[in-house]
Order: C-alpha cells, then structure tokens, then sequence
C-alpha cells in the first residue's frame, strides 16, 4: 500500500510489482516486470492522452515509483517514465523504447564527444534524455535526446548492483529539444530519488516487522524484546517522516505556485530520505541478526538500495549541509513561514494508516 | 466531517496570531522562552489568549467556546510554541481536560467546567502518576472509597505540573478493589484542589523551577456529581485522551526560541554545524507535517494513539538534539548574547524532561512498535 495515487491505482501496483520472497534475483534488468509495466502503459503515465499516454501527473507516477522500488523491481521506471514525460512536456515525439535520463551539473560545452557517468539502465537503453544547465540562459536546462544505438558503454555498478554505466556518445547523436527551468528539474528528479527511497525503507521496515514476530530468541518473540522494540520504531519513524514529507513535495510539484517552495521541500525531503535510509539500514540489520547479512535474503534487496540511493540524483541530493546553509542565510523564521503554509492541496488523505 | 479550512483562512489566524505575538512582546509581557508550555505558568497571559477566543477553540459554542476546527487550535498553538509563549496555565485543560469533559462529562459538568477553560479562567493539574506508580500507572494506589452521595479519596498524586496554582485535579483513582484485570476498576474524578484534606507541596526540579506538585489526599470528600465519566472506565477514559496528549507540535517545538537566537547568530561557523542543522531542520519539517495530520484526523475520531506516540518519541529526540545543535551553532559566535545564554541554560537542564513527560519514551516505543506489528 502506498499512500500516493488515485485509490484505484493502488491494488492494480500491488499486483504489478510482487514483493520478492528471498534475495535472489537473476539478471540486472527484468524483462517480465518491464513487460507487465508497458503493456500496462506505465511507463507513459506523464505523456498525454492524446500521444498515446495514461495522461497522469507526479502523484500517479509517485504511487508506481514507491510500488516498484518496494519490490526491489529491476527496472528503469523512474528515467523512462520522467523521459518520455520531458519529451511530451516540450511538445516532442515521445520516445519509444527503453529511456534513461541524466541530470548533468554542467552545460555540455561544444566538445564534440559527450560522456555521462552513472547512467542509470544505461546498456538497456534505447535514448538517453539529457538536462544540463545552460550556457548564459541563467536558471534554464538545455534538454537533449540522444541516440544510442551507436554509443560507447562503459559497464559500471552502483552498490546494488543496478547498472550505471559510463555513456560516451557523439555530439551528432544528440538532439536539442528545447529548455525547462532547471530548479524544477532537480526538484523533480530529487522527489522521484525519494519516493525510491520510500519504498525501500517500506520494504525494508516490512520485513523487519514480520521477521520479530516470527523469531522467538530466548524463549521470547523477538519483538517482546524492548531493544528490538527500539529497533524497530526506528525503522517505522524513518518510513513515516520520509513519507510524510515525500508527499508534501509531490504536492508541492503538481499543484504548489511557489517556486521557492517547491525547491526547499524537495531538498528537506531529500535530506529526509537520505537520513531514514542510513537509519532504516541499519536497524533493519541489526533486527535480522545474520540472516539478513545474506544475498540469499530478501533484505539486502531493499536495504543495499538504501544505501545506493541515498547518493544519487539531484545535484546535491539531500545535501543536509546546503539545506542548513539555507536556514541560517534566512534565517529560522523565514523557513517556519515556508514549513507552515497550508498544504496546495487540501483534505487529501494523508499517511494515516494506509502506510501501517 | 467539516469542509478543510482553505489555504486563505488559515493564513489569516495565523497573520492574526503573529501579530497578537509581536505586540505582546513588543509590550514586554511576552519574554520567549524555551519549554513555555511547560515551564512557564502565566495566568494574566492565559486569560488574554481566552479574550482573543483562542482557547476552548473546539469546544461548541454553547459551552463558551468557539467551534472551531481541530487544524484552527493546531494554528494557533504551533503559532504561540514556536514563539515560546508562557502557556502552562492553561494547557492542561485545554488540550486534554476539555475533549475529555466533550466526551465523557455531564451537562452540568460541561455547563460548570468549559467556560471557564475557554475563558482561560480555570486551570487545571493532570493527577496521573503516583511515588510509587511512575510510568506503570494501572499500579496505582490511590482510592476512593463509596460514601453517601459521593467519595472519599486516600492517597498521593506526584508530577502533577503546577498543580499548586490550579484549580481542579483530574485524578485516576482505584474506585473499585484490583481485581484479575488491573485496568478495571479505575475512575477518573474532578476533584477541587481547595478541597478539605488536600495539601499539595511544590517539587522543585534540577532545573531549579517548583514546576511539579506532590498532592496528598487524606479522605478528600468528592460529590458524585463529580465522577468523570463512567465509574470503573477511567483507564479507558484516560487511553482515549492520550492522542491528544502526544500529537501535538509541543512535542517538538519546545526549544524554537533558542534556536531561533542561535541560527540569528549563526552567520560564520564550521560546515558540521551546518550539516546537523539541515538533518534537524529536515526531519522537523517532516515531523510537524505528521503531526498536522494526526491533530486533522483526530477531529474524525479516528484514533491515533500510535502515531500521536510516534510523533512524541521522535519529537522529544529531536528537541533534544536541537538544544546541542543550537549550542554549536552559537558556541564561537561574536553576537553570542547574555538572553542566548540564558535560553541555552535552561534549554539543556530542562532537556531530560522532554523523553520523559507524557509517558517515557520507552514505553511508547512498546506502542509504536506493537500498533505497527498488527
């Protein structure tokens, strides 16, 4: 369950993207998950109706992005998705096929080869949807879609095994599409960085839950234990905030009209994540003793993602040191004003149960 | 369910809170402090929030209050936290003593007790705990015995706040001997504190305040009329109070205004200092959105006992570490005033408070984690 979405959605994802039932997974890619996503259209949920799309927003997306990554689902979801949706939003041929997208922190410059490292699904890819800031046009990203078919790839892992390789390509293989505000580009790739998050802290918290009531040590269920008991509010309170605030930046993206907020809550939902995933991590490991120390258990799946996560996207994903710099240069009430505007989208349902 | 209050209104109260906030500390009868719903009894500034109708704000109108919805109180009191407002006076009945009395009282209690709690007139001390009982308190010892018309209680009330400066005490009290089920058998009874046979002594504190009361009971007379509730059902009574308890944004904001001072004088300083003031600021924004949320739903009825403990246990860790978060922020700062000081001190020696009152933190992590498990 997650707490994103239209309620309709929600048991079409659970049925989508089964949870694992151990930590054994062939492969880097799974060609049945990505199958059942296409077939679906899920991977078109930002295109419009009339391109051949589900005609969704953030939120939609939101609720798949949280359901695949809860399933530790060996898919590029989240760059295909946000790849055909930049293309459709700059009123371009939507791209078919595997996409993967790549926030650069630098303009491109005029070199003639271009390289990108960490692309996420990069060897599956068919086109690569590249942002980068652009030259002299202040806070705008250049956008191009760049062919791969004759790319150099470089195969590279991050730490849970997801493919991020080092993409070399022409120049001439590149097309400009147009340009988009950067901030919102950032704070779009961050949010979806976070909901990854969420559901693997979901993942994660879940198996930590169900494991102390099924283990008896001394006699005892592990969760009658108060230390365990710790443990384990440690793992829920990381999934509840993140979530909680994950939302909020969601909503901020589809329906906020205020810039400087939408940025400053993506980055504290950023900073959010990536804190409740160190945390979560290693609570939920330290619950499962040894037998989640193992590939064969479903835990590493969730938790390895975690930790590989909690350093990708945006360009400075949840850096916490930024976000201060930013409560001191304004100061603590100029941020309590922000943290205490009312919610742009009111009596929605919030967290409230859903996510127990 | 009620419409939700749009985005204007609520900008509206809380303009209107500001504002009342910035001329009370402009008149000098406002001085921010860490802990003021805690710490600070301030009876002349209770009776003004009461005149601006910002007490007693759910309470319905034909019992003196105002109707107003469960997210317009959470405006109004994050408002008046976060700028470390004296509101000990009257918080106990306003945040459990009233929707206790909405839920379980009597007409004539209703008609006798809320209108004066709205008007900030009636204050009242929370008689939970015992020397003997602290955070296991179905073990508690104090008794009422029946009587004609009423009861006679025996006993002693510890860690009731203020409780010497109060009005009434809600005491849980065994009204019926122990039986098999230690939770049965329990009432919670509206006892005059100026009643024959009470004697409360002020507990001083490490952090020097006589914030907490000791009140003994020697066969303290209590009409019937004063019985809150159904006789034997206080333990369920007092369950049902304990969202309310838990939820609110007092549970992290207590140290806003030593903050507020440290960030101000934060303006050069290491890089660390920076990073856990992010992670902090962070994880407060999203615990404040939590706790809007449970304080929404509670208006439904919904109950949220485990979130409300969630967002305690994680809040008080987090005041917690705000207090050393702001001490480094300020620790090399040239601007480094004498109030900052002041704040800080008071801050860190009221700190072991923060995880323990309104059930320690350990207890509620049994909660959390079991309401979760299900």
């Amino acid at each position: 369950m997650t707490t994103f979405g239209p309620p309709e959605l929600r048991d079409v994802l659970e049925d989508l993207f089964p949870l694992p039932d151990n930590g054994v997974q062939d492969g880097d890619f799974d060609d049945a998950a990505w199958s059942r996503v296409t077939n679906g259209g899920f991977d078109r949920i930002l295109v419009p109706e009339d391109l051949d799309g589900a005609g969704g927003d953030l939120d939609a997306l939101a609720a798949a992005v949280v359901a695949a990554a809860r399933a530790s689902t060996r898919i590029p979801l989240v760059e295909t998705s946000l790849g055909r949706g930049i293309c459709a939003t700059l009123g371009r041929d939507v791209p078919e096929g595997v996409v993967t997208f790549f926030l650069a922190r630098q303009s491109l410059g005029g070199a003639t080869r271009l390289s990108f490292s960490g692309v996420p699904y990069g060897r599956y890819a068919d086109q690569m949807v590249v942002a980068a800031p652009a030259e002299g046009a202040g806070a705008t990203a250049d956008v191009l879609l760049v062919d791969l078919a004759t790319a150099a790839i470089d195969p590279a892992i991050n730490l849970a095994d997801e493919p991020r390789d080092t993409v070399t390509v022409a120049r001439a293989s590149a097309s400009w599409l147009g340009r988009l505000p950067f901030d919102r580009l950032v704070s779009e790739a961050s949010v979806l960085r976070s909901l990854s998050i969420c559901g693997a802290l979901l993942g994660a918290r879940d198996l930590s839950l169900s494991y102390a009531q099924s283990r008896e040590q001394f006699g005892r269920q592990l969760i009658d234990f108060q230390a365990v008991q710790e443990l384990l509010v440690e793992t829920i309170t990381a999934t509840e905030l993140t979530l909680g605030i994950t939302r909020r930046a969601v909503d901020e993206l589809v329906t906020g009209d205020d810039e400087a907020r939408r940025v400053l809550i993506a980055e504290a939902a950023g900073v959010c994540a990536q804190q409740s995933a160190l945390v979560c991590f290693h609570a939920a490991h330290q619950v499962h003793g040894a037998l989640g120390f193992t590939m064969e258990h479903a835990l590493q799946l969730s938790t390895r993602r975690l930790l590989a996560w909690r350093k990708e996207y945006g360009t400075n994903p949840g850096d916490a040191a930024a976000f201060g710099r930013r409560v001191v240069s304004s100061g603590l009430d100029a941020l309590w004003n922000l943290m205490t505007v009312a919610s742009p989208w009111p009596g929605r349902e919030f967290a409230a149960g859903t996510s127990i | 369910m009620t419409m939700p209050l749009g985005a204007a209104a609520q900008a509206e109260i809380r303009a209107e809170v500001r504002a009342f906030i910035a001329a009370e500390i402009g008149a000098a009868r406002l001085v921010p402090a860490c802990d003021g719903w805690s710490s600070w009894f301030d009876a002349s500034f209770s009776k003004r929030l009461g005149e601006h109708a910002w007490l007693g704000m759910t309470i319905p109108p034909q019992y003196g209050g105002h109707g107003r919805s469960f997210l317009e109180r959470f405006i109004v009191n994050e408002e008046l936290l976060a700028a470390g407002a004296p509101l000990a006076a009257h918080w106990i009945a306003d945040r459990q003593t009233a929707p206790q009395l909405l839920r379980f009282g009597t007409e004539k209690q209703k008609r006798d007790l809320l209108p004066a709690i709205a008007a900030g007139e009636l204050f009242v001390a929370a008689g939970m705990s015992e020397p003997g009982s602290g955070s296991d308190l179905a073990s508690l010892r104090t008794t009422a015995k029946r009587v004609d018309g009423g009861w006679v209680v025996d006993g002693t009330k510890l860690w009731s706040s203020h409780a010497q400066h109060c009005h009434l005490l809600v005491a849980l009290v065994r009204t019926s001997p122990r039986g098999e089920d230690r939770h049965k058998g329990l009432s919670q009874l509206l006892i005059d504190l100026a009643s024959p046979g009470m004697s409360v002594s002020p507990v001083t504190t490490m952090a020097g305040a006589a914030h907490f009361a000791e009140i003994s009971m020697s066969s303290v007379f209590v009409p019937d009329a004063m019985v809150l509730g159904r006789e034997g059902e206080g333990w369920a009574q007092v369950g049902a109070e304990l969202a309310f308890e838990r939820s609110g944004p007092e549970r992290f904001l207590s140290v806003m205004p030593l903050l507020r001072e440290a960030v101000a004088m934060a303006a050069t300083g290491p890089e660390a200092d920076r990073r856990e003031l992010g992670e902090s600021m962070a994880s407060l924004w999203a615990l404040r959105l939590l706790s809007e949320d449970v304080n929404t739903v509670l208006e439904s009825g919904r109950p949220e006992v485990a979130r409300a403990a969630l967002i305690k246990n994680y809040g008080t860790l987090l005041e917690r570490d705000l207090v050393e978060v702001s001490r480094r922020l300020m620790v090399d700062s040239p601007w480094r005033s004498e109030r900052a000081e002041r704040l800080l001190r008071h801050a860190e020696v009221t700190s072991p408070a923060f995880t323990l009152r309104g059930g320690t933190n350990e207890v509620l992590r049994t909660i959390i984690a079991r309401a979760w498990a299900r």
